[in-house]
Protein backbone atom coordinates (compact mmCIF):
# COMPACT_ATOMS: atom_id res chain seq x y z
CA UNK A 1 0.00 0.00 0.00
CA UNK A 2 1.15 3.54 -0.89
CA UNK A 3 1.83 5.92 2.15
CA UNK A 4 2.08 9.80 1.94
CA UNK A 5 3.16 11.56 4.80
CA UNK A 6 5.46 14.45 5.96
CA UNK A 7 8.32 13.47 8.32
CA UNK A 8 10.80 15.77 9.59
CA UNK A 9 8.90 18.89 7.25
CA UNK A 10 10.08 16.46 3.62
CA UNK A 11 6.77 15.01 2.45
CA UNK A 12 7.60 11.40 1.52
CA UNK A 13 5.89 8.63 -0.15
CA UNK A 14 6.44 4.84 0.39
CA UNK A 15 5.41 1.31 -0.34
CA UNK A 16 4.97 -0.47 2.82
CA UNK A 17 2.96 -4.00 3.91
CA UNK A 18 0.14 -3.57 6.11
CA UNK A 19 1.70 -5.35 8.29
CA UNK A 20 5.15 -3.16 8.98
CA UNK A 21 5.50 -1.05 11.77
CA UNK A 22 5.69 2.85 11.56
CA UNK A 23 9.10 2.29 13.79
CA UNK A 24 10.23 0.39 11.51
CA UNK A 25 9.42 1.87 8.26
CA UNK A 26 11.37 5.53 9.51
CA UNK A 27 14.07 3.62 10.65
CA UNK A 28 14.58 1.16 8.71
CA UNK A 29 13.43 2.22 5.31
CA UNK A 30 13.82 6.27 5.50
CA UNK A 31 17.10 5.49 7.57
CA UNK A 32 15.54 8.10 10.63
CA UNK A 33 18.41 5.67 12.94
CA UNK A 34 18.09 7.95 15.85
CA UNK A 35 14.46 6.71 16.53
CA UNK A 36 15.10 3.72 18.59
CA UNK A 37 12.87 0.65 19.78
CA UNK A 38 13.65 -0.32 23.18
CA UNK A 39 10.60 -3.08 24.46
CA UNK A 40 8.83 -3.39 21.11
CA UNK A 41 5.74 -3.20 23.28
CA UNK A 42 4.48 -0.19 24.10
CA UNK A 43 5.62 0.46 27.44
CA UNK A 44 9.46 2.15 27.47
CA UNK A 45 8.46 5.31 25.24
CA UNK A 46 11.79 5.30 23.56
CA UNK A 47 9.82 5.26 20.02
CA UNK A 48 8.26 8.15 20.51
CA UNK A 49 7.45 10.27 17.44
CA UNK A 50 5.06 13.36 17.56
CA UNK A 51 2.71 12.61 14.92
CA UNK A 52 0.07 15.71 14.18
CA UNK A 53 1.48 17.09 16.87
CA UNK A 54 1.04 14.45 19.62
CA UNK A 55 3.44 12.28 21.18
CA UNK A 56 2.70 8.70 20.19
CA UNK A 57 4.54 5.27 20.32
CA UNK A 58 5.46 4.53 16.86
CA UNK A 59 6.25 0.94 17.56
CA UNK A 60 2.53 0.41 18.06
CA UNK A 61 1.34 1.70 15.25
CA UNK A 62 1.56 0.56 11.62
CA UNK A 63 2.85 2.71 8.69
CA UNK A 64 -0.54 2.36 6.92
CA UNK A 65 -1.88 4.24 9.73
CA UNK A 66 0.20 7.22 9.21
CA UNK A 67 -0.89 7.46 5.69
CA UNK A 68 -1.86 11.86 5.30
CA UNK A 69 -0.48 12.47 8.97
CA UNK A 70 2.37 14.86 9.52
CA UNK A 71 5.42 12.84 11.78
CA UNK A 72 8.38 14.35 13.25
CA UNK A 73 10.76 12.28 14.51
CA UNK A 74 13.99 13.01 17.26
CA UNK A 75 15.77 14.06 13.96
CA UNK A 76 13.34 16.62 13.46
CA UNK A 77 14.39 19.32 16.04
CA UNK A 78 17.97 20.58 15.45
CA UNK A 79 17.77 23.42 12.70
CA UNK A 80 20.87 23.45 10.50
CA UNK A 81 23.13 20.68 12.47
CA UNK A 82 22.84 22.79 15.37
CA UNK A 83 20.62 21.57 18.74
CA UNK A 84 17.51 22.67 20.06
CA UNK A 85 17.16 25.12 22.75
CA UNK A 86 15.87 21.94 24.53
CA UNK A 87 18.93 19.54 23.16
CA UNK A 88 20.60 22.43 25.02
CA UNK A 89 19.02 22.10 28.21
CA UNK A 90 19.58 18.48 28.15
CA UNK A 91 23.27 18.92 27.67
CA UNK A 92 23.41 21.62 30.72
CA UNK A 93 21.04 19.86 33.14
CA UNK A 94 22.65 16.53 32.04
CA UNK A 95 19.59 15.15 31.07
CA UNK A 96 21.11 11.99 30.21
CA UNK A 97 23.74 9.21 30.86
CA UNK A 98 24.19 6.30 29.23
CA UNK A 99 21.74 7.89 26.55
CA UNK A 100 19.74 5.15 25.47
CA UNK A 101 16.43 6.71 26.40
CA UNK A 102 17.49 9.96 25.40
CA UNK A 103 15.36 9.84 21.57
CA UNK A 104 12.28 8.98 23.45
CA UNK A 105 12.69 11.99 25.92
CA UNK A 106 13.84 14.59 23.12
CA UNK A 107 10.52 14.10 21.69
CA UNK A 108 8.07 14.13 24.93
CA UNK A 109 10.12 16.96 25.70
CA UNK A 110 9.76 19.14 22.92
CA UNK A 111 5.97 18.98 22.90
CA UNK A 112 6.04 19.73 26.60
CA UNK A 113 8.28 22.22 26.71
CA UNK A 114 6.45 24.01 23.34
CA UNK A 115 3.23 24.11 25.54
CA UNK A 116 1.91 27.54 25.97
CA UNK A 117 2.34 26.65 30.17
CA UNK A 118 2.86 23.69 32.11
CA UNK A 119 3.59 23.02 35.39
CA UNK A 120 6.42 20.62 37.19
CA UNK A 121 3.48 18.13 38.08
CA UNK A 122 2.60 18.23 34.66
CA UNK A 123 5.98 17.57 33.03
CA UNK A 124 6.55 14.61 35.77
CA UNK A 125 3.19 13.11 35.22
CA UNK A 126 3.42 13.24 31.24
CA UNK A 127 7.29 12.19 31.51
CA UNK A 128 5.65 8.66 32.77
CA UNK A 129 5.15 6.80 30.03
CA UNK A 130 8.93 7.25 28.94
CA UNK A 131 11.65 5.44 30.96
CA UNK A 132 14.94 6.27 31.95
CA UNK A 133 16.78 3.56 34.33
CA UNK A 134 20.03 6.16 34.90
CA UNK A 135 19.44 9.68 35.46
CA UNK A 136 16.21 9.55 38.28
CA UNK A 137 14.40 11.84 36.14
CA UNK A 138 15.35 14.61 37.80
CA UNK A 139 17.49 16.40 35.65
CA UNK A 140 15.12 15.69 32.94
CA UNK A 141 12.57 17.44 34.19
CA UNK A 142 14.72 20.22 34.98
CA UNK A 143 15.68 19.94 31.65
CA UNK A 144 12.40 20.40 29.84
CA UNK A 145 11.34 23.34 32.31
CA UNK A 146 14.37 25.10 31.74
CA UNK A 147 13.81 24.78 28.01
CA UNK A 148 10.14 25.69 28.12
CA UNK A 149 10.97 29.32 30.01
CA UNK A 150 13.45 29.90 26.71
CA UNK A 151 10.63 28.81 24.26
CA UNK A 152 8.18 31.26 26.06
CA UNK A 153 10.79 34.22 25.48
CA UNK A 154 10.14 33.13 21.93
CA UNK B 1 10.64 -14.86 7.80
CA UNK B 2 8.51 -12.91 10.61
CA UNK B 3 9.57 -13.93 14.34
CA UNK B 4 7.38 -13.20 16.70
CA UNK B 5 7.73 -9.74 19.36
CA UNK B 6 9.96 -8.40 16.45
CA UNK B 7 7.62 -8.19 13.87
CA UNK B 8 3.46 -8.54 12.69
CA UNK B 9 1.95 -11.43 11.65
CA UNK B 10 0.77 -11.15 7.82
CA UNK B 11 -2.51 -9.54 7.24
CA UNK B 12 -4.65 -7.26 4.93
CA UNK B 13 -5.41 -4.20 5.70
CA UNK B 14 -8.76 -2.46 5.01
CA UNK B 15 -9.89 1.52 5.85
CA UNK B 16 -13.45 2.00 5.69
CA UNK B 17 -14.81 5.37 5.81
CA UNK B 18 -18.68 4.46 6.54
CA UNK B 19 -20.14 2.71 9.27
CA UNK B 20 -22.00 0.36 6.52
CA UNK B 21 -18.79 -0.07 4.62
CA UNK B 22 -17.02 -1.59 7.82
CA UNK B 23 -20.20 -3.66 8.60
CA UNK B 24 -19.91 -5.24 5.50
CA UNK B 25 -16.36 -6.52 5.86
CA UNK B 26 -17.40 -7.91 9.32
CA UNK B 27 -20.22 -9.67 7.88
CA UNK B 28 -17.66 -10.83 5.31
CA UNK B 29 -14.44 -11.55 7.44
CA UNK B 30 -16.44 -12.50 10.38
CA UNK B 31 -14.08 -14.32 12.78
CA UNK B 32 -11.25 -13.66 10.30
CA UNK B 33 -11.37 -9.94 10.67
CA UNK B 34 -10.21 -7.99 13.71
CA UNK B 35 -11.16 -4.65 14.14
CA UNK B 36 -8.36 -2.19 14.70
CA UNK B 37 -9.06 1.15 16.71
CA UNK B 38 -6.06 2.86 18.51
CA UNK B 39 -4.18 -0.41 17.85
CA UNK B 40 -2.51 -0.16 21.58
CA UNK B 41 -3.96 -3.77 22.76
CA UNK B 42 -4.39 -5.27 18.75
CA UNK B 43 -0.45 -4.95 17.65
CA UNK B 44 0.41 -6.00 21.05
CA UNK B 45 -1.51 -9.04 20.69
CA UNK B 46 -0.48 -9.52 17.12
CA UNK B 47 3.09 -9.14 18.14
CA UNK B 48 2.67 -11.57 20.89
CA UNK B 49 0.69 -13.92 18.00
CA UNK B 50 -1.94 -13.97 20.61
CA UNK B 51 -4.20 -13.10 17.38
CA UNK B 52 -3.10 -13.47 13.49
CA UNK B 53 -6.08 -11.97 11.94
CA UNK B 54 -6.71 -12.79 8.10
CA UNK B 55 -7.87 -8.55 7.68
CA UNK B 56 -7.59 -5.69 10.14
CA UNK B 57 -10.30 -3.33 9.98
CA UNK B 58 -9.11 0.34 10.89
CA UNK B 59 -12.46 2.11 11.75
CA UNK B 60 -10.71 5.69 13.03
CA UNK B 61 -11.40 7.37 9.59
CA UNK B 62 -15.35 6.78 10.01
CA UNK B 63 -16.40 9.97 10.97
CA UNK B 64 -19.45 9.01 12.66
CA UNK B 65 -17.27 6.54 15.42
CA UNK B 66 -14.79 9.71 16.16
CA UNK B 67 -18.13 11.84 18.17
CA UNK B 68 -17.61 13.56 21.64
CA UNK B 69 -20.81 15.13 22.37
CA UNK B 70 -22.95 16.50 25.10
CA UNK B 71 -26.38 17.60 24.76
CA UNK B 72 -27.80 18.84 27.79
CA UNK B 73 -31.24 16.17 28.89
CA UNK B 74 -29.54 13.77 26.85
CA UNK B 75 -26.40 12.87 28.04
CA UNK B 76 -22.68 12.82 26.72
CA UNK B 77 -22.29 10.49 23.17
CA UNK B 78 -19.12 8.72 22.57
CA UNK B 79 -18.13 7.54 19.34
CA UNK B 80 -16.45 3.93 19.65
CA UNK B 81 -13.31 5.65 17.83
CA UNK B 82 -12.70 8.42 20.04
CA UNK B 83 -9.57 8.62 21.50
CA UNK B 84 -8.84 8.72 25.18
CA UNK B 85 -6.93 12.27 25.56
CA UNK B 86 -9.90 14.11 22.97
CA UNK B 87 -12.58 12.70 25.16
CA UNK B 88 -10.19 14.40 28.45
CA UNK B 89 -9.58 17.62 26.43
CA UNK B 90 -13.42 18.18 25.01
CA UNK B 91 -14.01 17.96 29.00
CA UNK B 92 -11.37 20.39 30.05
CA UNK B 93 -12.69 22.89 27.39
CA UNK B 94 -16.43 21.82 28.73
CA UNK B 95 -15.95 22.04 32.69
CA UNK B 96 -19.48 21.40 33.43
CA UNK B 97 -19.86 18.06 31.24
CA UNK B 98 -16.17 17.41 33.33
CA UNK B 99 -17.81 17.87 36.48
CA UNK B 100 -21.22 15.82 35.72
CA UNK B 101 -19.43 13.01 34.55
CA UNK B 102 -16.05 13.39 37.08
CA UNK B 103 -15.27 9.98 37.41
CA UNK B 104 -15.01 9.04 33.84
CA UNK B 105 -12.77 11.87 33.90
CA UNK B 106 -10.57 10.86 36.42
CA UNK B 107 -10.69 7.02 35.41
CA UNK B 108 -9.48 8.27 31.70
CA UNK B 109 -7.15 11.07 32.58
CA UNK B 110 -4.97 8.38 34.74
CA UNK B 111 -5.14 5.29 31.89
CA UNK B 112 -1.57 4.32 30.69
CA UNK B 113 0.60 7.52 30.06
CA UNK B 114 0.36 10.77 27.79
CA UNK B 115 0.98 8.76 24.30
CA UNK B 116 -1.11 5.91 24.60
CA UNK B 117 -4.08 7.97 25.71
CA UNK B 118 -3.23 9.96 22.47
CA UNK B 119 -3.94 6.74 20.63
CA UNK B 120 -6.11 4.56 22.58
CA UNK B 121 -9.73 4.93 22.72
CA UNK B 122 -12.83 4.13 24.27
CA UNK B 123 -14.60 1.22 22.69
CA UNK B 124 -11.05 0.23 22.31
CA UNK B 125 -10.53 -0.04 26.28
CA UNK B 126 -14.27 -1.23 26.72
CA UNK B 127 -13.63 -4.27 23.76
CA UNK B 128 -9.97 -5.23 25.03
CA UNK B 129 -12.32 -6.71 27.68
CA UNK B 130 -9.37 -7.51 30.58
CA UNK B 131 -11.06 -6.52 34.34
CA UNK B 132 -8.75 -3.89 34.76
CA UNK B 133 -9.71 -1.81 31.91
CA UNK B 134 -10.36 1.95 33.35
CA UNK B 135 -13.56 2.66 31.60
CA UNK B 136 -15.06 -0.08 33.22
CA UNK B 137 -15.80 1.22 36.77
CA UNK B 138 -17.07 4.92 35.32
CA UNK B 139 -19.02 3.20 32.56
CA UNK B 140 -21.31 1.07 34.78
CA UNK B 141 -21.42 4.18 37.73
CA UNK B 142 -23.11 6.03 34.75
CA UNK B 143 -25.60 3.63 33.30
CA UNK B 144 -24.03 3.60 29.87
CA UNK B 145 -25.56 2.29 27.20
CA UNK B 146 -23.34 0.66 24.29
CA UNK B 147 -24.66 0.82 20.70
CA UNK B 148 -23.48 -2.30 18.85
CA UNK B 149 -24.33 -2.81 15.55
CA UNK B 150 -24.24 -5.44 12.35
CA UNK B 151 -25.25 -5.72 8.74
CA UNK B 152 -28.28 -7.23 10.50
CA UNK B 153 -29.21 -3.76 12.66
CA UNK B 154 -28.56 -2.36 15.98
CA UNK B 155 -28.95 -3.45 19.49
CA UNK B 156 -28.16 -1.78 22.66
CA UNK B 157 -26.93 -3.26 26.15
CA UNK B 158 -25.37 -1.96 29.16
CA UNK B 159 -21.67 -2.48 30.03
CA UNK B 160 -22.15 -4.98 32.84
CA UNK B 161 -24.34 -7.03 30.16
CA UNK B 162 -21.56 -6.94 27.45
CA UNK B 163 -18.19 -7.38 29.11
CA UNK B 164 -18.91 -10.86 30.60
CA UNK B 165 -15.34 -11.94 31.93
CA UNK B 166 -11.75 -11.88 30.75
CA UNK B 167 -11.36 -12.09 26.78
CA UNK B 168 -14.95 -12.05 26.90
CA UNK B 169 -17.44 -10.47 25.18
CA UNK B 170 -20.90 -10.15 24.59
CA UNK B 171 -19.95 -9.62 20.86
CA UNK B 172 -20.88 -11.36 17.70
CA UNK B 173 -17.68 -11.56 14.92
CA UNK B 174 -19.70 -9.56 12.59
CA UNK B 175 -20.67 -6.89 15.61
CA UNK B 176 -19.49 -3.59 15.84
CA UNK B 177 -19.27 -1.17 19.15
CA UNK B 178 -20.54 1.90 17.64
CA UNK B 179 -21.40 4.11 20.93
CA UNK B 180 -21.15 4.43 24.26
CA UNK B 181 -23.99 7.02 25.62
CA UNK B 182 -23.71 8.39 29.03
CA UNK B 183 -27.31 9.48 30.07
CA UNK B 184 -27.25 12.95 32.58
CA UNK B 185 -26.53 12.48 35.77
CA UNK B 186 -28.20 12.90 38.97
CA UNK B 187 -28.63 16.98 39.42
CA UNK B 188 -25.98 18.09 41.75
CA UNK B 189 -24.29 15.14 41.70
CA UNK B 190 -20.62 14.50 42.52
CA UNK B 191 -18.65 11.07 41.29
CA UNK B 192 -15.09 10.12 41.84
CA UNK B 193 -13.00 7.06 40.27
CA UNK B 194 -10.01 5.71 42.44
CA UNK B 195 -7.79 2.20 41.77
CA UNK B 196 -4.92 0.69 43.31
CA UNK B 197 -2.26 -0.05 40.81
CA UNK B 198 1.01 -1.82 42.52
CA UNK B 199 4.09 -2.41 40.80
CA UNK B 200 2.62 -4.06 37.65
CA UNK B 201 0.65 -1.37 35.76
CA UNK B 202 -2.27 -2.40 35.96
CA UNK B 203 -5.11 -1.85 38.83
CA UNK B 204 -5.86 -4.77 41.00
CA UNK B 205 -8.84 -2.91 42.65
CA UNK B 206 -11.28 -0.25 40.80
CA UNK B 207 -14.07 1.52 42.43
CA UNK B 208 -16.39 4.56 41.43
CA UNK B 209 -18.65 6.07 43.34
CA UNK B 210 -21.84 8.88 42.71
CA UNK B 211 -23.39 10.83 45.82
CA UNK B 212 -26.57 12.98 44.77
CA UNK B 213 -28.74 14.70 47.62
CA UNK B 214 -26.60 13.42 50.62
CA UNK B 215 -28.73 14.89 53.14
CA UNK B 216 -32.01 14.09 52.28
CA UNK B 217 -33.28 10.33 52.65
CA UNK B 218 -35.89 10.30 50.07
CA UNK B 219 -34.24 11.48 47.22
CA UNK B 220 -30.46 10.68 48.12
CA UNK B 221 -28.76 8.43 45.95
CA UNK B 222 -25.38 6.56 46.05
CA UNK B 223 -24.10 4.46 43.56
CA UNK B 224 -20.86 2.50 43.61
CA UNK B 225 -19.14 0.35 40.26
CA UNK B 226 -16.06 -1.76 40.89
CA UNK B 227 -13.45 -3.30 38.54
CA UNK B 228 -10.35 -5.16 38.29
CA UNK B 229 -10.69 -7.05 41.29
CA UNK B 230 -13.37 -8.70 39.94
CA UNK B 231 -13.72 -10.45 36.25
CA UNK B 232 -16.14 -7.94 35.06
CA UNK B 233 -17.24 -4.52 36.42
CA UNK B 234 -20.41 -4.83 38.46
CA UNK B 235 -22.63 -1.87 40.36
CA UNK B 236 -23.41 -3.32 43.74
CA UNK B 237 -26.54 -2.27 43.91
CA UNK B 238 -27.11 -4.21 47.75
CA UNK B 239 -24.63 -1.93 48.92
CA UNK B 240 -26.64 1.12 46.94
CA UNK B 241 -29.76 0.11 48.49
CA UNK B 242 -28.67 0.63 52.40
CA UNK B 243 -28.48 4.38 51.43
CA UNK B 244 -32.13 4.44 51.23
CA UNK B 245 -32.43 3.73 54.77
CA UNK B 246 -33.48 6.47 57.38
CA UNK B 247 -30.86 7.88 59.42
CA UNK B 248 -27.63 10.13 58.36
CA UNK B 249 -25.65 9.12 55.02
CA UNK B 250 -22.67 8.54 57.29
CA UNK B 251 -23.75 6.30 59.63
CA UNK B 252 -25.02 4.15 56.79
CA UNK B 253 -21.26 3.74 55.23
CA UNK B 254 -20.35 0.72 57.20
CA UNK B 255 -23.65 -1.08 56.78
CA UNK B 256 -23.23 -0.47 52.88
CA UNK B 257 -19.39 -1.85 52.60
CA UNK B 258 -20.63 -4.62 54.58
CA UNK B 259 -23.31 -5.32 51.96
CA UNK B 260 -20.92 -4.75 49.21
CA UNK B 261 -18.22 -7.51 50.83
CA UNK B 262 -21.11 -9.94 51.06
CA UNK B 263 -22.69 -9.52 47.63
CA UNK B 264 -19.38 -9.69 45.83
CA UNK B 265 -16.53 -11.81 47.66
CA UNK B 266 -17.12 -14.80 45.78
CA UNK B 267 -16.24 -13.04 42.93
CA UNK B 268 -13.07 -11.45 43.59
CA UNK B 269 -9.89 -12.62 41.89
CA UNK B 270 -6.99 -14.42 43.27
CA UNK B 271 -3.78 -13.96 41.51
CA UNK B 272 -0.12 -13.71 41.61
CA UNK B 273 -0.31 -10.03 41.37
CA UNK B 274 -2.86 -9.50 44.40
CA UNK B 275 -4.72 -11.77 46.53
CA UNK B 276 -8.57 -11.69 46.78
CA UNK B 277 -8.15 -10.86 50.34
CA UNK B 278 -6.04 -8.02 49.60
CA UNK B 279 -8.08 -6.58 46.30
CA UNK B 280 -11.04 -7.34 48.55
CA UNK B 281 -9.84 -5.23 51.38
CA UNK B 282 -8.50 -2.42 48.54
CA UNK B 283 -12.06 -2.09 47.45
CA UNK B 284 -13.62 -1.20 50.87
CA UNK B 285 -10.79 1.08 51.83
CA UNK B 286 -10.91 3.44 48.24
CA UNK B 287 -14.72 3.00 48.93
CA UNK B 288 -14.18 4.70 52.55
CA UNK B 289 -11.92 7.37 51.08
CA UNK B 290 -14.29 8.48 47.75
CA UNK B 291 -17.63 8.43 49.98
CA UNK B 292 -15.81 10.85 52.49
CA UNK B 293 -14.37 13.02 49.39
CA UNK B 294 -17.67 13.69 48.11
CA UNK B 295 -19.36 14.29 51.27
CA UNK B 296 -16.89 16.91 51.89
CA UNK B 297 -17.20 18.33 48.16
CA UNK B 298 -20.83 19.13 49.36
CA UNK B 299 -19.77 20.48 53.00
CA UNK B 300 -17.22 22.78 51.59
CA UNK B 301 -20.38 24.08 48.94
CA UNK B 302 -22.10 24.86 51.54
CA UNK B 303 -19.70 26.11 53.34
C1 LIG C 1 1.99 0.29 28.21
C2 LIG C 1 0.52 0.12 28.36
C3 LIG C 1 -0.11 0.57 29.51
C4 LIG C 1 -1.49 0.44 29.66
N1 LIG C 1 -2.08 0.92 30.80
C5 LIG C 1 -3.43 0.86 30.92
C6 LIG C 1 -4.11 1.42 32.04
O1 LIG C 1 -3.48 1.97 32.95
N2 LIG C 1 -5.47 1.34 32.09
C7 LIG C 1 -6.19 0.74 31.10
O2 LIG C 1 -7.41 0.71 31.18
N3 LIG C 1 -5.59 0.20 30.04
C8 LIG C 1 -4.23 0.24 29.93
N4 LIG C 1 -3.63 -0.30 28.83
C9 LIG C 1 -4.46 -0.93 27.83
C10 LIG C 1 -4.91 0.10 26.81
O3 LIG C 1 -5.64 1.12 27.45
C11 LIG C 1 -5.79 -0.56 25.80
O4 LIG C 1 -4.96 -1.42 25.06
C12 LIG C 1 -6.46 0.42 24.88
O5 LIG C 1 -7.40 1.20 25.57
C13 LIG C 1 -7.15 -0.29 23.78
O6 LIG C 1 -7.75 0.70 22.95
P1 LIG C 1 -7.39 0.77 21.41
O7 LIG C 1 -8.25 1.79 20.81
O8 LIG C 1 -5.94 0.91 21.22
O9 LIG C 1 -7.90 -0.68 20.95
P2 LIG C 1 -7.34 -1.68 19.88
O10 LIG C 1 -6.02 -2.17 20.26
O11 LIG C 1 -7.50 -1.10 18.54
O12 LIG C 1 -8.42 -2.84 20.09
C14 LIG C 1 -8.47 -3.61 21.26
C15 LIG C 1 -9.44 -4.80 21.03
O13 LIG C 1 -10.78 -4.32 20.91
C16 LIG C 1 -11.32 -4.61 19.62
N5 LIG C 1 -12.08 -3.41 19.24
C17 LIG C 1 -11.61 -2.13 19.24
N6 LIG C 1 -12.61 -1.27 18.91
C18 LIG C 1 -13.72 -2.02 18.70
C19 LIG C 1 -15.07 -1.71 18.36
N7 LIG C 1 -15.48 -0.44 18.18
N8 LIG C 1 -15.96 -2.72 18.24
C20 LIG C 1 -15.56 -4.00 18.44
N9 LIG C 1 -14.30 -4.36 18.77
C21 LIG C 1 -13.39 -3.39 18.91
C22 LIG C 1 -10.13 -4.93 18.75
O14 LIG C 1 -10.47 -5.79 17.71
C23 LIG C 1 -9.17 -5.55 19.74
O15 LIG C 1 -9.50 -6.88 19.96
C24 LIG C 1 -2.26 -0.18 28.65
C25 LIG C 1 -1.63 -0.62 27.49
C26 LIG C 1 -0.25 -0.50 27.33
C27 LIG C 1 0.39 -0.99 26.06
S1 LIG D 1 9.86 0.69 21.81
FE1 LIG D 1 7.98 1.66 21.59
S2 LIG D 1 7.43 2.05 23.61
FE2 LIG D 1 9.20 0.85 23.84
S1 LIG E 1 20.16 7.92 30.36
FE1 LIG E 1 20.38 5.80 30.48
S2 LIG E 1 18.33 5.13 30.30
FE2 LIG E 1 18.12 7.21 30.48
Amino acid sequence: MKVRFKVNGVEREIEVEPYELLADVLRERLGLKALKKGCWRGECGLCTILMDGEPVKSCIILAVEADGSEIYTVEGFSEDGRPSPLQESFIRNAGLQCGFCTPGFIVVGEYLARKPRISKEEVKYALSGTICRCTGYKQIVDAVLEAHQEYRKE
Amino acid sequence: MSSPYATLPEFEYARPSTLEEALKLLAKYGEEAKVLAGGVGLITFMLERLVSPRIVIDIKKIPELRRIEYTEGKGLVLGAAARISEITRYMDSNPRVREKYRALYEALSRIADLQIRNRATIGGNICEALPFMDSYAPLALFDAKLRIASVEGERETTITDFVKGPGFLDLAPNELLVSIELPDPPRESRSGFSKIVPAIEYSVASVAMLVANPVDPRSREVRIAVSAATPAPIRVREAEEVFRREGDIVDLLDAALDRMTSAIKELVIEDPYASAEYRLEMLKVQAYILFKRLLDSFLQERG
